[in-house]
């Protein structure tokens, strides 16, 4: 009877042991498939050594998000618009929707996601600064410069160039609800602050400051825009430009270049021909349509003629023309004069022209004049159309053109704190 | 003791001499007997030459031997079991007009079991007497349904199906392809197996199609498993190239080479295939070589004499249906740009028997071209099968094929290929600007490349082991392997298309490599009078591992020289992936008297990650059946009556990738602020560590039924349950993650699927079989977590995952009222005012499928066959309609522009250059016929509720396949003597595919499926974006067998 038992119970045993050295050898199997060589492990990125990669995270989405949103932006402005019957290249019925001021909300859909990818990166960046071991003091300031400018940059974005509806402009972080300009532009402000407190050349202090400066333009803070401006970049410094990585499609030069029918309005091409020194900052080409037996010259922008051309954010130029019209509205022509002259005598000469002549005097006109010329091809100029209601939409479209990027329907649908249209 | 002498002074070898001497001397010198007979079919009394009989002592017969067996023991007698070949036991092959003879047959009771293929089993208690010459006439009922046939039931488990305890589909693809010509198993398959739904890609050459099991089980759904010969191949597999249809797997298998295909349907029968076979499983066996002459004892040494066969098969494609007008008015273009592409095949095969080993060998070669211009392909595959008795109770199976296939695959899909699709470039060309080609002419389209090479190979290894010291124990091993290597290649030389005006090159070079091991075994004895068990023990795993070299570039500064690296932009991409999956299982079976069945067993399941947690689920499976039948309750007429039920478990496990976090580079730029790069970072998977295995459910009901052995059917209700689907769920955008993993809620699918069969007339010179099935498949999403609805990724995401709706429901905004201008006129710019909320407007998949098959012997020796098939409840999205309207291609549309004065030219021309249609009353934008005219022009806007618009109904019935055969053997053997003593087989046929469709569907056809970008490889979509008509095909066939 005993020996029954025990024979029970080693079978018991055995049978146990079979199922966990199954268990065992199918999950060993299982694990011992090959690691995927196209993929990086989350924690291995928290390595001083991958910053670059860090980094290039960020600016690769900002690069992505600004190559079509800025044309987006000049699209849907009066500065483009688009054609047909000047070459066979169609024009992408996106840009016909902005050009009408009626884009569909899914157009955004890449758009929206770049820019939030922008905004994740930077506070992936700034998550990580605790976890790595960092072996010098400015490469962990560096983090928290980046991570902070950037995601300021991107609520900066949101505030300044997206909306919920047609006139609405504003943000969302985080699929929470829909923030306001203003108050995105407050965060903005916040996260730039924090960035200064990192910023570790003057330059990047400088930087900071424009874009502050920008800020309080658009939200009507006359006294501290001047104040941040004057702090901003300054004469010889180099823009904020995101860059094409090499062999990369211009998307400019592949939409409104040559033989393509975004085109910029009328009133550029009159900037050049009244002074031929403006070509300098509004650079154009010259095509030719077949209409009818007969060839009709056009004319495309020239300013993205490459494929590498990169896409300022934000220059000193800009920075001048804030200073100017802040001086202006202060009453102060005469230095606001300076401001502007300063910008004019830095344009770009052009072989066999003369350089583009100083103004002897300036006003608000002309100061936003400056800004259309200087602003060419920027995406920015739809800014100033909503600074001074300036709008160029049929009456038809009157109260229902959009004045800003449609926050995207993807947003809209898996966010549930949105309103689905 | 008292004995004699000379006995006790011998020695033990001689006692043991004389032992044997007595032993075997008794046994010569036994009474015995002679057993004859002829075995026929029992309506039309022809004798069955081939039929195996096996004369067993009576009490030696184990039930679980036939109930729980290998395989399907009439397709592979001679290599079967260790006990064929014991003493006691004898048997022979029906010869020449289904006589046999077995001679030397002790005195006894015995068990007479008679098998031949297509018939029932004959089993009857026979007494041989002493010194009687014993004749036996066994008559043999045809088995239509195969219900005799050994199914499998499970990983390890094979039944008859007859006993079987869920509803296994099965097709005899011998006799399918006997009447008719099958480019590849998906077509033996269609309309074949209740419950399963296929549906082709394109109606191109070597596309690939999609099938939908039941109402498919999980959230998301997905594709059966597929196996060939115990090798698993992946269901969808190949990468697309400029979005070329997507190619199948199942294209290279040749359908000459088939012996029975089997569908494993649900959870309940495919659980112990682990979480991969939750959407069924598809195996396919292949031929293998018989021993038609030896059978048993002595005889298995025998070798037969092979086997010829050879068919050669001709005919041609053609569009089984043409553009008309009221599709698009540049009908005649595309109409012309059709063409007849000639079709041919050669077939050679060889079987049969030396020594221990069965053989079967086969060569194919096809080459066909399409019905558009540069889509063809070229199939070249060889096969060998073994089966090797490599010892008593040891069998050893080899299966192999290799095969090459080279593919045009012409450009038909939408995405990238559109602007060199033959289609969409002469469809949707403007048709008042007198162009035939949109963006391309023929000229540039026909000089583009897109070719699709692969060699491969599927192979298997498995070994059967009866040990005889453990009767009743059964071992298996199974080692399947497929590799293949595939190259595609794509060039649009320069000038072809202003979107690519230099010209483009891409490679992808892929390569695969899977294995799969599968390790059981089986024991199974009879405990007590008629009360049988089967235990089965097993593992299976499997590994896959694939890798994808891309080469891009483009604008080629001559098209002298076409190398990628002469191009610009040259950039070479690779992808390697790998997963794993492995299981163990357990499962008992057990019956009473074989007519009560009860099973029940349990799969532990793992799969390969990159998180630290094996992701492992448990999964039971129980089911029962009782043959009523059987229990003399019936009345006689009623042969067969079985109810059956069954529950289990299947799931889907997380991905390699779906629990942790991961990063990618890709091409990217940088700024002036962080410095210029080249490659970016970028998030590939958000990951979830909380994600758990989704885990589905499945009850199943039915019934099957037979009277008189002329009249069947077979009925089945299911119900599936999925709960903690994972899903890669779009989080906002804002957040930045993308889409993450998450479990996020369930489906229910339900269903009921019938199959009725009829063997109506059966005589010598007629035959007349029918076969109906009729399968209902619904399902509704669940409560699907915080985020209320998932877009599939097609174009206009119009399919949604929605709680509430069918899986992959169109949705969209429905236009609710025109709008006009101020002056009266429609307000094109405004396009109409659309609801405030989505409606759910179809289906991407039938509710309702079914088919109706006739087989009709005549004249002896002729067969006409054909089936029809049909859906009812799908929608299709017909967004080759709204493209044409865009265009001015719609000839409704345009009459109804000119009626509102919105044509070219007229008084409120709306740009879109389209003129005014001639004959068309021109109305006043203040006339009630106006509005009425705007209310209907409002229904056909191509810009703004476009689903709304055009989305469609496209219910069908396709007479799908209709074969004429003669079998010219027997005619010629009557007039020419000595005939069938040359030629085994002589043959002459038609078949015909594709023959008729009607369709509510204003498109060109019902069947267009691309997967699209959608997350899951299964649900269709159902979109009509310049389809490619299915082509009616008709071929000509001529079989030889020596």
């Amino acid at each position: 009877m005993v020996d029954r038992i025990f024979l029970l119970h080693t079978v018991k045993a055995l049978c146990g042991f079979l199922v966990a050295l199954s268990v065992w050898s199918c999950q060993d199997f299982v694990q011992g498939v090959q690691k995927p060589i196209n993929t990086i492990n989350d924690t291995d990125l928290n390595d001083e050594a991958q910053l670059p990669i860090l980094f290039a995270g960020i600016s690769g989405y900002l690069g992505q998000y600004w190559r079509f949103a800025s044309m987006y932006l000049s699209t849907l402005s009066d500065e483009f618009r688009t054609v047909e019957g000047i070459s066979q290249n169609n024009v992408l019925p996106i840009f016909r929707e902005f050009d009408n001021g009626t884009p569909l909300l899914e157009r955004t859909d890449r758009e929206w996601g770049y820019l939030s990818s922008v905004r994740f990166h930077a506070q992936d960046l700034l998550d990580r600064v605790p976890k790595i071991r960092f072996s010098q003091d400015s490469n962990r300031l560096k983090c928290l410069f980046v991570g902070y400018f950037h995601i300021a940059l991107v609520q900066h974005h949101y505030a300044a160039f997206w909306g919920i509806s047609p006139r609405q402009g504003g943000g969302v972080l985080l699929g929470g609800p829909f923030i306001p300009s203003s108050q995105m532009h407050d965060s903005a402000l916040a996260n730039f602050n924090r960035a200064l407190l990192s910023v570790r050349t003057d330059y990047e202090r400088r930087l900071v400051n424009s874009f502050i400066a920008r800020i309080h333009l658009l939200e009507g803070r006359k006294k501290e825009c001047l104040t941040s401006a004057r702090l901003g970049l300054r004469e010889g410094d180099a823009p904020m430009s995101l860059l094409y990585p090499p062999t990369t499609q211009n998307v400019w030069s592949d939409n409104a270049g040559l033989n393509h029918q975004i085109i910029p309005a009328d009133r550029f091409h009159d900037y050049v021909k009244a002074e031929p020194a403006e070509a300098g900052r509004i650079p154009l080409s010259v095509g030719n349509a077949p209409v009818a037996n007969r060839i009709i010259p056009y004319y495309v922008q020239a300013k993205y003629d490459a494929d590498v051309s990169p896409i300022d954010l934000i220059t000193w130029e800009e920075t001048s023309l804030m200073i100017a019209e802040m001086l202006v509205l202060d009453n102060d022509a005469a230095a606001a004069l300076v401001e502007v002259n300063r910008v004019r005598a830095a344009v770009r000469r052009v072989p066999g022209i003369a350089a583009l002549a100083l103004r002897s005097t300036t006003n608000l006109d002309s100061i936003r004049l400056e800004r259309q010329k200087q602003l060419f091809a920027t995406g920015l100029r739809i800014l100033d159309q909503r600074r001074f209601n300036d709008w160029h939409f049929p009456p038809s479209l009157a109260n229902t053109a959009w004045y800003y990027l449609p926050i995207s329907q993807r947003e809209r649908n898996s966010n549930p704190n949105l309103p689905p249209n | 003791m008292n004995c004699p002498k000379y006995i006790v002074r011998m020695p033990l070898l001689a006692h043991c001499v004389l032992l044997l001497l007595l032993v075997t001397g008794g046994a010569a010198f036994a009474q015995i007997a002679t057993v004859q007979g002829r075995v026929a079919d029992k309506q039309t009394g022809e004798g069955l030459i081939g039929a195996s009989i096996m004369l067993s002592p009576r009490g030696s017969v184990r039930s679980s031997e036939y109930v729980y067996a290998f395989e399907d023991m009439r397709l592979t007698m001679p290599v079967l079991t260790g006990n064929d070949t014991q003493a006691q036991r004898t048997g022979a092959v029906a010869l020449k007009n289904g006589t046999f003879e077995l001679k030397n047959v002790r005195a006894g009771d015995y068990v007479l079991t008679v098998r031949s293929i297509g018939y029932k089993n004959v089993v009857k208690v026979v007494t041989v007497s002493t010194d009687q010459s014993l004749t036996l006439e066994i008559p043999m009922v045809q088995d239509i349904q195969g219900m005799d046939a050994v199914v499998v039931t499970g990983v390890a488990s094979r039944m008859q199906k007859s006993v079987a305890e869920t509803a296994i589909g099965r097709v005899d693809a011998v006799t399918l392809a006997e009447n008719m010509k099958f480019s590849d198993p998906a077509q033996m398959l269609l309309g074949k197996v209740s419950g399963v739904n296929i549906a082709p890609s394109s109606g191109a050459v070597g596309t690939g199609v999609r099938i939908t099991v039941r109402s498919s089980a999980g959230l998301l759904g997905g594709q059966p498993m597929i196996f060939l010969d115990g090798t698993r191949l992946l269901s969808v597999d190949y990468y697309k190239v400029f979005e070329v249809d997507e190619i199948s797997p199942l294209i290279n298998i040749s359908p000459e080479d088939i012996a029975t295909i089997e569908v494993l349907k649900g959870p309940t029968s495919s659980c112990l295939y682990g979480t991969s076979g939750q959407n069924g499983i598809v195996l396919i066996t292949t031929k293998r070589g018989q021993n038609v002459r030896g059978l048993l004892s002595g005889a298995s040494t025998l070798s037969s004499d092979p086997i010829f066969r050879y068919q050669y098969s001709a005919g041609w494609q053609e569009p089984s249906r043409l553009y008309t007008e009221d599709i698009a008015l540049t009908s005649p273009s595309v109409n012309r740009v059709f063409r007849h592409g000639p079709l041919q095949q050669h077939d050679v095969s060889l079987s049969g028997n030396v020594g221990v080993v069965n053989y079967y060998a086969s060569m194919e070669y096809r080459k066909e071209q399409g019905i558009l211009p540069k889509n063809a392909m070229e199939r070249i595959s060889g096969r060998v099968n073994l089966d090797i008795i490599a010892a008593k109770g040891l069998t050893a199976k080899i299966s192999s094929a290799i095969i090459y296939n080279n593919t045009d695959a012409a450009f038909t899909a939408d995405g990238g290929g559109q602007y060199y699709s033959w289609i969409r470039n002469t469809l949707t060309a403007n048709p008042f600007a007198n162009k035939q080609f949109s963006t391309a002419d023929s000229l540039a389209i026909a000089s583009i490349d897109n070719t699709f090479n692969i060699d491969q190979f599927i192979g298997s290894a498995e070994l059967l082991y009866t040990p005889v010291f453990l009767e009743g124990l059964r071992l298996r091993m199974l080692v399947g392997t497929e590799n293949n290597r595939s190259r595609f290649l794509t060039y649009v030389p320069s000038g072809t298309s202003p979107f690519l005006a230099g010209g483009a090159r891409s490679i992808r070079s892929s390569y695969a490599r899977r294995f799969n091991l599968d390790l059981n075994a089986a024991y199974s004895r009879e405990i007590m009078e008629g009360w049988t068990i089967n235990a089965i023990v097993g593992a299976q795993a499997f590994d896959n591992h694939f890798g994808l070299d891309i080469a891009n570039s483009s604008n080629f500064l001559t098209p002298l020289v076409q190398t990628v690296q002469s191009g610009q932009g040259a950039v070479p991409a690779e992808t390697v992936s790998s997963f794993r999956e492995a299981g163990i299982f357990g499962r008992f079976e057990t019956n009473y008297l074989q007519t009560y069945f009860l099973s029940f067993g349990v799969r532990n399941d793992f799969a390969s990650t990159l998180g630290s947690e094996v992701p492992s689920i448990l999964y039971p499976q129980a089911s029962a059946s009782v043959r009523l039948d059987k229990t003399g309750l019936l009345p006689d007429a009623i042969n067969l009556l079985k109810l059956r039920a069954a529950y289990a478990e299947s799931g889907r496990l997380p991905t390699l990738t779906q629990s942790s976090r991961t990063w990618k580079l890709y091409y990217g730029g940088g700024s002036s602020l962080t410095g210029p790069v080249i490659n970016q970072l970028y998030l590939d998977n958000a990951g979830n560590s909380a994600i758990r295995p989704e885990r589905i459910q499945e009850v199943e009901i039915g019934m099957d039924i037979e009277v008189s052995n002329v009249v069947g059917g077979e009925f089945t209700y299911y119900i599936q349950n999925s709960r903690d689907a994972i899903v890669d769920v779009q989080t906002p955008s804002s957040v930045g993650l993308g889409q993450v993993p998450q479990n996020i809620g369930g489906i229910n699918g339900w269903g009921f699927e019938s199959q009725i069969y009829a063997h109506i007339v059966s005589t010598a010179d007629e035959d007349l079989q029918l076969s109906a099935i009729f399968n209902y498949a619904d399902n509704r999403v669940l409560n699907i977590g915080k985020n209320s609805f998932i877009p599939f990724g097609n174009p206009l995401n119009t399919n949604y995952i929605l709680p509430g709706f069918r899986r992959g429901v169109f949705m969209d905004f429905v236009p609710l009222r025109p709008n006009f201008l101020a002056n009266g006129y429609y307000d094109w710019q405004k396009g109409p005012t659309l609801d405030t909320v989505r409606t759910a407007l179809g289906s991407t998949v039938p509710l309702y499928t079914g088919s109706l098959a006739a087989t009709f012997r005549f004249l002896h020796d002729c067969t006409l066959y054909a089936m029809i098939d049909g859906g009812l409840g799908k929608s299709m999205l017909n967004l080759t309609r709204q493209e044409n309207t865009l265009v001015g291609n719609n000839k409704r549309f345009n009459q109804l522009l000119t009626a509102l004065g919105l044509a070219k030219g007229q008084a409120a021309d709306i740009g879109l250059e389209v003129p005014a249609a001639s004959g068309v009353a021109v109305l006043s934008p203040t006339s009630p016929e106006y509005r009425s005219a705007a209310e209907e022009f409002m229904h056909l806007d191509p810009r703004r509720g476009v689903v709304a618009n055009y989305l469609e109904r496209a219910d069908w019935v396709r007479l799908r396949e209709v074969s004429l055969r003669w079998n010219m053997r027997p005619t010629l053997a009557s007039l020419i003597p000595g005939f069938s003593t040359t030629l085994r087989e002589l043959a002459i046929g038609i078949s015909v595919r594709n023959v008729a469709l009607w369709t509510n569907y204003s498109g060109i056809d019902t069947e267009y499926n691309s997967p699209g970008n959608i997350p899951s490889e299964a649900q269709a979509q159902s979109t009509d974006r310049w389809v490619l008509v299915q082509p009616r095909v008709v071929q000509f066939t001529l079989n030889i067998g020596f």
